[in-house]
């Protein structure tokens, strides 16, 4: 199978991906809405079980919500879109696998249309059955985390409490054949 | 913020990533596994904690004892590399979702290359053990996946218990604002 054109801007684009939380006023276009989503849909999962529904959130009152449901999230509220994943609730820790991947997806996708985004994640809100019962997601399902986009005004975490930029080098955090094993043997 | 050259391309790269899990005996070469570990370490994670550490398994005997562990994952032993994913084991749910972020972003970049990979479950196994003596794993650290590349024979899924493939309508997993009301 041939190196697929394009490769090395696939490459740098998906290392070029970094979270945003605060956006300028344009819309994300129904386009944009529906290639992301054709994305996601095509996202392989275990078993190829499928375990999530999205919604899809533009709404002001529904993102202002979500903003509230932590301290962390109150960014959400001034982004124009959220798509909320909803899993399954059968299989965990596969299921939540699943969700890292189709999130991966969607930051990467996103990305190559020129918007950005951050994850809101609620699990352990107060107020998470709230956001459930106006979403309307039953019972049995899992929902946690939306996957919000935006033209960014910024890729810096202006959170009180941001995260750390950066990443770990590569011999802290890539081994060769054994564990500890930093070098690649001869 | 600018759209990116290919975006195109790397869209449909996305909608045609298969898994793969018959493979050439050609190697995957130093540059390409250069290329993957690097996209590999620029995932995001939650509160970026980074919680992975990767092993680059070209080891026969290891890759043997993974094809070993479970009915499903046979395939792993005639391929040339698994990238074996260790996590701190410190948080079940947003190790989970990063572990899902950064095998996404492997097989990506695998593909874009020209490869193909397929994940390789192992952690239901009794071999489990024997594996995390093999890769020299501590057990606090939690190690149950590979994510297996090489240059793909065909993207069939061959084994008895085949996957269905295809996927689920838009009408069935979309909706606006609320469950049930269509986009």
């Amino acid at each position: 199978m041939a190196k697929r054109e394009g490769a090395d801007a696939t490459i740098q684009t998906m290392l070029g991906v970094r979270q945003a939380r605060l956006f300028t006023d344009e819309p994300v276009t129904q386009e944009e809405i529906d290639t992301l989503l054709n994305v996601a849909r095509w996202t392989g999962s275990g078993r190829n079980t499928q375990p999530w529904h999205f919604i899809v959130v533009q709404d002001k009152d529904m993102l202002r919500r979500i903003s509230e449901t932590r301290p962390n999230n109150p960014w959400v509220a001034d982004a124009p879109l959220a798509i909320v994943i909803v899993l399954d609730g059968r299989a965990t820790p596969q299921e939540t696998y699943d969700e890292g991947r189709v999130t991966e997806r969607l930051f990467i996708a996103a990305r190559s249309l020129g918007l950005s985004g951050g994850t809101a994640w609620w699990a352990d809100s107060d107020l998470a059955p709230a956001v459930r019962e106006a979403l309307g997601i039953p019972e049995d399902k899992i929902s946690r985390s939306a996957v919000v986009l935006g033209h960014p005004i910024t890729h810096k975490d202006h959170r009180p409490n941001a995260n750390i930029p950066g990443r770990k080098p590569l011999e802290e955090i890539v081994s060769w054949g054994v564990y500890g094993q930093s070098e690649r043997p001869a | 913020m600018a759209t990116v050259p290919h975006g195109d391309g790397m869209r449909e790269t996305m909608r045609n990533l298969r898994q793969a899990r018959q493979f050439t005996p050609t190697a995957v070469t130093e540059a390409e596994i250069q290329e993957l570990v690097e996209v590999a370490r620029w995932s995001g994670s939650a509160r970026n904690k980074q919680p992975w550490h990767f092993i680059v398994v070209d080891d026969k005997a290891i890759l043997q004892k993974i094809s070993e562990s479970r009915p499903n994952v046979t395939w792993v032993a005639d391929a040339p590399l698994a990238i074996v994913i260790v996590l701190d084991g410190e948080n079940t749910i947003f190790e989970a979702y990063d572990e899902g972020r950064v095998t996404e972003r492997i097989l990506l970049a695998a593909r874009s290359l020209g490869l193909s990979g397929g994940t390789a479950w192992f952690h239901e196994a009794d071999t489990t053990q024997e594996i995390r003596e093999l890769l020299g794993v501590s057990e606090s650290a939690v190690v149950r996946q590979a994510v297996v590349i090489g240059h793909p024979i065909t993207h069939t899924d061959h084994r008895p218990m085949a996957n269905t493939p295809g996927r689920k309508s838009a009408e069935e997993v979309i909706s606006r604002n609320r469950i049930g009301t269509p986009l």
